[in-house]
Formats: C-alpha cells, structure tokens, sequence
C-alpha cells in the first residue's frame, strides 16, 4: 500500500475513530487500527468487538493494500507531523510515515488478524434528521445506568415507529424520555437497545450534518454519517414496560421557572450531603421552598416563586437527578406532576414544540418521619 | 438509684440451632461436638440427650457408649455467633444495657424496675426470643449479676427464677459451696478442708481467715457466699460508624479456576450485602482483593453513581472487577467489601420497576430466613461449592 492524505484531514479523522479503542484488552489487535484502500479512498477502521467506527478519507493512491497498526501511537504520530502532506507506505508488516523531513516506521500486523466487522451498507436505510437524532440521545442518555446488573437498563430504547421515534433511558430510579412525532420510512413499530457508548460516538459525529442513515439489522445498527459509520451491536433483552410506570393521576401541578429553580436548587445542594444529594421540596401555595441539612455541615434554604395550588407536602429529591432534567431541557418554565410524596414525579417542558415531547420521571427519597 | 440485673442463658444452644436448621433432628439426642470422627468433647447435648446422662465437656468416646443413637454433629461456631449476636440485638430493645458474656449468655440491667415488675418484662423477652428465633431461654433475675446469673441455673430449661434481696441464702444456703459462680474443683477442696460444705458455711465464715489463706480472692468468696456483688455491667455498643464492610476468604488450597472463584465472589458479597442490610447501610463503592500464590496483592474498587445493598448488585460490580483485573494465575485469597456507606435511611428511594420491587422482597425474604433458621439456611444457587 502506498498513499498520500492530508496531515490535517488524517489526524482530524483518527479522532474520530480511535475513540472506541479499548484502553486495555485481552485481545492485542484491538488496540490497533485498521488502514486499507477502498476504491479512492483510504479507509480506517477500530473496533471494540461490540463498537466499531470506520471512516473514508480521500487520498491520492499509488498502490493499494492494509496494515493494522498500533492506534495510540500512530494517532500521537499523525498530529504531531510537521507538514501538510503525508505519505504512508506498507510493505509487509511495517508501514513507514514520511512527512517534511520527518520518517517513521511502525511495526504492525496483517490485516486478517484484525475482527471481521459488521457490514450493513447493503441494508435498506432509514434517513432521519441530525437535529432530531443528536435531541433524542442527549435528553435520554443521562439517565442510563452507568452499572446495572440488567444490561437492558444500561442501554438506551430507541423506539421506531411510523410517526414517532423515541429514545428512552432509565436507571431504575429515574427515566427520561424523548419522543419526535413525524413520518419516517419505518415500516412497523420496534425497538432497539444501544449502549450509551456508541451514542456519544454518534454525537462526536453529527455536528454540522443535516442527516443521518441507519441501518438496522437483528444483531446491530448502523449509523452512517458522511463518510464516517458507527456500528454497534444491539444489546439483547426486553426492556422494562416503562409505560407502565408512568403515574396517569397525579393531580399536584407545579409550575416553576427553570433557570430560577435550577440556579436555587444548585446553590441549595452545595450543603447536601455528598453522596445522598437529597434536597426536600416544600409545596405550599404558590411557592416552594428548597431545603438541604448535612449535619457536621450545615443547612441551607431557598425559596422560589412557583405555580402550585395542590396539596401541601414535602418531597425529598436527589437534586441531581432534578438537575439533569432541568440542563436537558430548554423551555422557560418547568411543569412538575406530582402524586404523593413517595410516588414517581413527572418531570415536564411547561412549553415545547408540538412534534416534540419530552417526559421524565424522577422516583423521590423517601423522607423519614421526623424530618 | 436501684438496679436489676438479668442473666440470660440460652438452652441447649448449639443443638437446639441444629434442630432449627434441620427440623428433622427435633425431639431427637442431638450432641454439637467436635469432629465426631476425631478426640473431642461433647460441646452441647440438647434436652432429649441428657436424659441418657450426657453432659458438656464428656469425651465423645463415653457419650457414644450412653447414648449410642444419638446424633452427632460437628459444631458450626459461625451459625451460632451469627444467632448469638442477633438475639443480643433483640435483648437491646428492652434496654440499651447489654453485656454478652458468652455466646449463649447475657447480662441486662434495668435501672428503677420494681422486682415485681420483673417477671413480665422476663417473660416478654422470653416470648420475644422464643418469636423470632423458636428458641427458648432461661432467665435468672437479681439485685446482681452474680445472683442473676446463679438464680437462672435453677430452672432449666425455659425457667425463670427471680431472687430479691437478702433472699440469696434462702434459695442456696444449703447447696453445696461448688455450686457458687467462680468457685472450681480445687477451691472446693480447700474450703472442704476448712470445714466448709454448704454455701451458707461460707457466708458465715470469718473473712479474715479466708484472706489470710487465699488473698484477695477471699473477699470475693466472702461476698459472693452472701449473694454481694459490685462488678459493673459492661455494656455491648454497636461501636462507630464503619467506614467500609468487607469479607475476606483465604481458599483450602491456591486455585485459578474462575468459576470456583466467582463462586467465591458471590458467596463473600452475600455475607456484604447481608451484614450492610443488617447494620442499615447502603453503599456505592465496591472493592474486590486479590492475593496471588505468592501474596502478591491487588485491590481494584469501582464507585458507581448509585447507592447499592442488594447481593446482586454487589457481586456484579464484583465479578466485573475480578474478571477485569485477574492475571489467570492461581489464588491464595479474595475479599469483597462495601464502602461509601451511608445510612439507608438517609437514602431510601423506591424501585420504579416492578422486577426491581420483586427483587427486593426477594432479600427480604431470605435475610429473615437467615434471621431465623442461620446464615447457611438459605442460599444463591451459584454459591454453592460444585
């Protein structure tokens, strides 16, 4: 193999796609990364076994031909190169990189070494826009769980369906949900698992795109976005019937500023305890009180003009669940639907878009009786 | 201010553990020794094996030959802490004031309690153990604890003695002097020599004499024989907030076979969960140790955003640590412990599912099997030993 690329496309590319290299594994090939010819480009690959990006770059090609290679190090190469052009050469096992006056050479290995990733290009597409796609990932994704003994719960449920899509993540605690009504090429209702992992991969990718393809098949999904695509494998399960756990009566409407309670309920938690994070809402009429104690600490208090004309009560929170919410949500003011003290709260946009629907739920601390 | 002092003695403890655990022993000559294959001692006989006259410390050799059909078990110490400590924790509902003085025995004090007032709260305790645990006690109640604890010997099993002031000599006047706490074979003879037998021989006699040949110890006979007795109960506190739980295992032999070793993980991160639930934690950080062969040691802990106190969830994140982290090569010793404890009730929040809700109950359920029938009574499949 023998080509030319850009330094500055090359290494911009190499970011992108080496993020998926694991930083340790039991298996050497995958930390390197994958450069062959297609047509006239030259395509990179990595892979984690369950994640792999591959990306196009155009190149000026001399002789076609792959190598695996030592991803960290050829990345820290590649950026550091002192000119614009860069020539790769292979020849066998070792690929030479010349730039300006600077020479390297890097030992690799043959390209049958490197996993067999999966291929959906053929597959029938599904086009969705890049906006709706990077909204559902980020109102979803943070409320994943980060360790759960079901990997169900630590992916995200992407539900396609003719004329809504939805993202779902949950933790058991905490659910958040963002759906996009619209028409989409999809032939009938389904669900899929993704880990977070890939998401945020897909996120690295899709500022400045109008749309994005995906492709889905029984064991994985593809995103293609431009010249770079994001395979992942699906994780196996049923997720929980979440729908279920949505109350349909709480009657106690809060209806509250955001930025206002957001900046109160953040200056409230700095004296909660640091592992607990509870903070208790005091419901009165039209005002809430934000309250946190940590006893070798302190208290803190803070009162914030509100929409409330339920019942009076007391609801103890972990405040950075609240906080996700209100950091992923853009409308002016908040709606809170609340049940009892102890039942799910539903956490809502007072306003929103009419193709857009933004739930979640936040499961409150159960308060004992003298606090 | 007046003070009364319980003694609680549980009967025929050990066995009558054993015939919780495996009802089929009930009513049956239950003998807790030593390996009974080996030289050792009979450790407790219940009820039903001392009518053939068999006694703790017998040499199992002459308990065989009186009571060849009975059953002889080896002694599970780890089960009957385990009961010993709940109970203990029981006693302390009824006052903070608690001194286990073995793991079959306590003391309790009450302060301002009428000695007619003792009774029922005996037997509220009795009827309380006898609830929780299916066992049953004796209690012995005095203005000391020498007098409690002697006062619970007299009626056995399931008895209650209650011995007021100045009624010591009443109930052990005329028994023999062997019969007093703290007075051995050889005491006895010594005091036999002086001419004294009964209990009462000792109350009267000088206590200058008695000083004169046995020292301080004298004066403790002196009292003692007169049902005096000034040693403080020395209470049993539930300590400082622990700053992590943990549970070590040092394998029968070295080992690198993974399934036995997550077997192992499992089983040590249910002892965790189990004693972070009883002590009314949760935590988030879990940490797994792992000495090699050659006592290389590594520990790798892992801090999740959650607060965890079920079994499962511990021994997850223990089992991916332990996978992440090990070399293949053989084992000498692993340890799971918990840390990031918080105190559940300061962080309690409901499932929202209602597998997770099941899978609560689920621990609820075995933790009180446990409280009941011993820790080995219930158990994770996957923990078993194969």
């Amino acid at each position: 193999m023998k080509v030319k690329v850009s330094q500055e496309n090359f290494s911009k590319l190499l970011g992108l796609v080496t993020g998926v290299v694991p930083t340790t594994s039991s298996i050497p090939v995958l930390s390197n990364l994958l450069i062959e010819t297609e047509g006239d480009k030259v395509k990179i690959s990595a892979t984690d076994l369950d994640i792999s990006v591959i990306s196009l770059l155009e190149c000026e090609i001399a002789k076609k031909g792959s190598i695996t290679v030592g991803a960290k190090r050829f990345q820290e190469i590649v950026r550091e190169l002192p000119g614009e052009e860069v020539d790769l050469e292979v020849d066998g096992n070792r690929i030479t990189i010349t730039c300006s006056r600077a020479n390297f050479r890097m030992m690799g290995m043959e390209k049958d070494q490197f996993p067999k990733i999966a291929d959906l290009e053929k597959e029938e597409k599904i086009n969705i826009s890049a906006a709706a796609l990077e909204k559902m990932i980020r109102r979803s994704i943070y409320s994943v769980a980060r360790d759960d003994t079901r990997p169900v719960l630590s992916g995200v449920l992407w539900e396609l369906s003719p004329k809504e899509m939805a993202m779902v993540g949950t933790d058991g605690h905490r659910l958040a949900r963002m759906a996009i009504k619209g028409d989409f090429p999809v032939k009938e209702e389904m669900g899929v698992i993704i880990p977070p992992k890939a998401l945020n991969q897909v996120l690295r990718l899709i500022g400045g795109t109008d749309e994005v393809a995906i492709a889905i098949d029984k064991a994985f999904v593809g995103f293609f976005v431009g010249d770079t695509t994001v395979y992942t494998r699906r994780i196996e399960g049923t997720f929980p019937n979440y729908k279920q756990v949505i109350p349909s009566s709480n009657e106690n409407v809060l209806v509250i500023e955001r930025s206002a309670l957001m900046s109160a309920a953040k200056r409230v938690s700095l004296l909660a305890d640091s592992k607990t994070h509870k903070i208790k809402v005091h419901l009165t009429k039209n005002k809430i009180k934000l309250t946190a104690s940590t006893p070798d600490l302190g208290e803190a208090e803070e009162e914030v003009p509100a929409g409330y004309t339920g019942e009076e009560m007391v609801i103890g929170y972990n405040a950075s669940y609240v906080l996700d919410v209100l950091k992923n949500s853009e409308s002016d003011e908040m709606k809170f639907e609340l049940g009892t003290s102890v039942g799910a709260s539903i956490l809502k946009q007072a306003e929103e878009p009419d193709d857009e629907s933004y739930v979640c739920l936040v499961m409150p601390l159960r308060l004992a009786e003298q606090e | 201010m007046r003070r009364i002092f319980f003694h609680l003695d549980m009967d025929a403890f050990f066995s009558a553990i054993e015939q919780l655990s495996n009802p089929s022993l009930k009513g049956k000559p239950v003998i807790v020794c030593g390996d009974p294959r080996r030289r050792s001692v009979v450790s407790t006989a219940s009820y039903e094996a001392r009518k053939y006259g068999l006694k703790s410390g017998m040499p199992i050799g002459e308990a065989r030959r009186l009571c060849p059909h009975g059953i002889y078990i080896t002694g599970n110490p780890k089960k009957y802490v385990y009961t010993s400590v709940q109970i203990l924790n029981t006693l302390r509902e009824f006052t903070s004031l608690v001194e286990p003085f073995s793991v079959d025995e306590a003391f309790l004090e009450f302060h301002d309690l009428a000695f007619d007032e003792s009774p029922r709260i005996a037997n509220a305790i009795k009827q309380k153990i006898r609830r929780r645990f299916a066992l049953s006690c004796s209690i012995g109640v005095g203005p000391n604890k020498i007098v409690a604890k002697m006062a619970s010997e007299i009626e056995k099993p399931d008895g209650l003695t209650i011995i007021k002031d100045g009624q010591f000599l009443d109930y052990f006047g005329g028994k023999e002097v062997r019969t007093l706490w703290g007075v051995g074979e050889k005491t006895t003879e010594k005091l036999n020599s002086l001419g004294i037998r009964t209990v009462r021989d000792l109350a009267q006699f000088p206590e200058k004499t008695l000083t004169t040949i046995f020292g301080e110890y004298g004066t403790y006979l002196k009292m003692t024989a007169n049902g005096v007795d000034e040693s403080p109960l020395v209470p049993y506190f539930e300590g400082i907030e622990p700053k992590s739980i943990g549970h070590e295992y040092t394998l029968s032999s070295d080992t690198s076979d993974r399934r036995f070793l997550v077997s192992t993980l499992l089983r040590l991160s249910e002892q965790v969960g189990r004693r972070m639930r009883k002590d009314g934690y949760v935590c988030d950080t879990v940490t797994v140790k792992i000495r090699y062969k050659d006592f290389k040691t590594l520990t790798r802990q892992h801090k999740q955003d959650k607060c965890i106190e079920r079994d499962d969830m511990i021994f997850e994140r223990a089992r991916k640590l332990f996978l992440a982290n090990y070399n293949g090569d053989e084992i000498r010793l692993l340890g799971v412990s918990a840390s990031g404890l918080i105190k559940k009730d300061s962080y309690r929040i409901d499932p929202m599912f209602s597998i997770d809700r099941r899978k609560d109950v689920f621990v609820q359920v075995a933790d009180s099997i446990k409280d009941r029938f011993g820790e080995e009574s219930i158990k994770r499949g996957g923990s078993f030993r194969i």
